[in-house]
């Protein structure tokens, strides 16, 4: 069988596992309706059934523009920098809850740094991926 | 392709980093060393949990022992379960993709490399926050790795140990999850021509239905860590049972599906090594996809049989679907034992552990449908058996499964050879290890001795069996000793590894070791992609290889 569905699965074959798994996903929280579990669990796994037919959108949107997408790799230096701040940012951010606001005096200067850092990288011509 | 000669120009460090220096590997977007560095941090904390685990078994030994207070055992098992879930298995199962799927794919990079960069980092920063919890006043962490309320608010457990718990927790997820979804993008869309979805390689799929569960579950686990925030801010959120439960649906939703992550990439490492090792192709390969992916997608709907003692939630469905695991993986062990029998096999230190990984996880999975069956988990819950249980899938499989990876990808990624008998014997230990010490642990949990207990009296007859177990955990430790004596000898005398030492089966043997930057080049080109075992197909094609 060669029909229109098959030739359309077999363009964008990225796109039919992340969406048929997410199907599947909603096949088998059908089945837990049925046993009658509480609507908080219920939601909470149709909220993961929206965010893998996110992801499948994402992968078919992708899959639509070609078969296959080049890499990016003409990033100009081998150079993280700025996502490597970014991080130690978000960290010291994070520890404003374990100890006081105040370490938002760390975080912000770190994050601001990167700021600078991807504004830079991106001027010669590098990706933000 | 033709495009490795362009990437070839613009690669080097930018004007002032030297890529070889520490700074060079701590910023670099390359795949393999993001790879590295998360696998490698993930073993040094393999270690580190270990001592936490082998302080655990000193104290254990005999009965009504004192080497550590009841609170500080408390902060042993929690960070030691933490950590060799939210730092260990888990990092290494993604790592490991982030190294190998761009290059089993035929790509030349990983999809989204600063993003799989700034996952490494905020993974790494959060192991190193969860673990400056012991630097705090009233000690780290104390809760178990799933942290209940209301036992884990502010209330009944003040102090920095657990936000600093919370925050690194949290960090370490977001990390695994963008470095997944890098993973999950490249296998997907990056994949060289020829490379058909049907042509990838057994771990490459793993990988898929690893991240595809990362994707679904993990923001489950970010949504509980921010209950558990907002709940130590504000503690009366946690005077209304329907919180309490919710944190333990929003943390099972993704504690089980996690399991999955620490087992399915393990699983397909080991698929490749028994192929490899038996000198043929890996069996039931389509039936070994779509059961991986069923098996994921039950793996999201069973979650509840961690609070079958609850009575709040719907036993009948969570035990129905356990069980209906049994169907995929009795699929999976059947390609495994197929592949292998009837091979021409070499036992090398991969292949042993490898072989060994089958009938260890058998007795991890069997025992689960046994706590998955309510009427057997209503006795046995909370008791050693479920710490028997949980050790059996997690280190007598998974870990047998990191181990086999290391030995069989080693010459690949460092370009030298690891010593074969150092190697065996690493593996005659850990097999002794592993059994004595988590084999007696089912009796004990069967005869009542509870889990989470920092000394037992000598009156409930315990003492025997945990005596045993702690001697097991000595043959661990000198297990690892071997494992990191063989480390220090490869990187001392760097024997030198040729391409392909094993006669490998797909891309990444057909490049050098280590690999270039961009994987593949003019003079390491992209063989033909034939199948889901092209160097196999290639020396069959010479009449050298057996089919
Ligand atoms: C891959 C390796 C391992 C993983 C993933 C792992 C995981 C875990 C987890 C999740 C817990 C439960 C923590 C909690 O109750 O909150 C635990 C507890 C424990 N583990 Fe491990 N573990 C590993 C290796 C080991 C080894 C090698 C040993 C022994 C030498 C060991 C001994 C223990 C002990 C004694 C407990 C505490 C039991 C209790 O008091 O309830 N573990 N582990
Ligand atoms: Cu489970």
């Amino acid at each position: 069988m060669s029909g229109p569905v098959t030739r359309w699965c077999k363009r964008h074959p990225g796109a039919v596992v992340v969406g048929g798994w997410a199907v599947l996903n909603a096949v088998l929280l059908g089945v837990l309706t049925g046993y009658g579990e509480s609507e908080l669990a219920l939601l909470l796994w149709a909220g993961a059934f929206v965010l893998l037919t996110l992801a499948a959108t994402a992968v078919l949107v992708s899959s639509r523009r070609g078969p296959r997408e080049l890499t990016d790799y003409g990033v100009p230096g081998d150079n993280g920098a700025a996502v490597v701040l970014t991080a130690f940012g978000l960290a010291a951010g994070g520890l404003m809850f374990v100890y006081s606001t105040w370490l938002v005096i760390i975080a912000a200067p770190l994050l601001l740094v990167a700021a600078v850092f991807a504004v830079r990288h991106r001027g010669r011509g590098g990706s933000s991926r | 392709m033709t495009l490795a000669p362009d990437a070839a120009r613009s690669t080097g460090a930018s004007r002032s980093v030297r890529p070889r220096s520490w700074l060079g590997w701590a910023i670099s977007t390359d795949h393999k060393r993001i790879g590295l560095l998360t696998m490698g941090t993930a073993v040094v904390l393999l270690f580190l949990m270990g001592i936490l685990a082998l302080l655990m078994r000193s104290q254990l030994a005999q009965p009504e022992q004192q080497v550590f207070s009841p609170d500080l055992y408390n902060q042993l098992f929690s960070i030691h379960g933490s950590g060799m879930i939210y730092m260990v298995m888990t990092p290494f199962a993604i790592g490991l993709g982030v190294y190998l799927v761009p290059l089993q794919v035929g790509a030349p990079a990983i999809a989204m490399p600063r993003t799989t960069l700034f996952g490494y980092w905020l993974y790494a920063l959060g192991a190193v926050l969860m673990l400056t919890g012991f630097a705090m006043p009233t000690g780290a962490h104390a809760d178990g790795w799933f942290s209940y309320p209301p036992m884990a608010s502010s209330v009944y457990t003040p102090g920095n140990g657990t936000p600093l718990w919370i925050v690194g927790v949290f960090a370490a997820t977001v990390g695994s999850l963008g470095m997944g979804w890098a993973v999950l993008w490249t296998a997907l869309r990056k994949r060289a021509r020829g490379m058909t979805m049907l042509r990838l390689p057994i771990f490459t799929w793993s990988m898929i239905a690893s991240t595809l569960m990362v994707i679904g579950a993990f923001p489950s686990l970010l949504a509980a860590l921010t209950l558990l925030a907002i709940g130590r801010v504000e503690p009366s959120v946690f005077d209304s049972n329907v919180w309490n439960i919710g944190y333990q649906h929003l943390f099972w939703f993704y504690g089980h599906p996690v399991v999955y992550v620490m087992f399915f990439p393990y699983l397909g490492a080991v698929g490749e090594v028994l192929a490899v090792f038996s000198r043929r192709r890996f069996f039931g390969y389509k039936g070994t996809v779509i059961s991986l992916l069923v098996f994921a997608a039950l793996s999201m709907s069973v979650w509840g049989h961690h609070m079958f003692a609850t009575g709040q939630a719907t036993n009948d469905y969570y035990s129905l679907t356990s069980i209906a695991l049994l169907v995929p993986a009795g699929i999976e062990y059947f390609a495994l034992v197929g592949t292998v029998l009837g091979g021409q096999l070499v036992f090398t230190t991969p292949m042993l552990f490898a072989l060994a990984f089958i009938p260890q996880f058998l007795i991890g999975g069997l025992s689960g449908i046994m706590v998955g069956t309510p009427v057997i988990d209503y006795h046995v819950t909370d008791s050693y058996f479920v710490v028997a249980h949980l050790h059996y899938v997690l280190f007598a499989g998974s870990a047998f499964g990191l181990f086999a990876a290391v030995y069989f990808w080693w010459p690949k990624v460092t370009g030298f050879l690891l010593d074969e008998r150092l190697g065996r014997v690493h593996f005659v230990l850990l097999v002794i290890g592993t059994n004595l010490t988590f084999l007696p642990m089912f009796w004990l949990g069967q005869f009542g001795m509870p889990r989470r207990v920092a000394t037992y009296p000598e009156w409930a007859g315990f003492g025997a069996l945990n005596l045993v177990s702690s001697i097991g955990a000595a043959f661990l430790a000198a297990g690892m000793i071997a494992f990191a004596m063989n480390i220090q000898v490869s990187f001392r005398r760097r024997p030198k590894a040729p391409a392909d030492p094993w006669q490998g089966h797909s891309l990444e043997w057909a490049t050098a070791s280590p690999p270039p930057r961009y994987n593949f080049t003019p003079h390491l080109p992209l063989p033909p992609i034939t199948s889901n075992a092209p160097l196999l197909d290639a020396r069959t094609r010479q009449g050298q290889g057996r089919a």
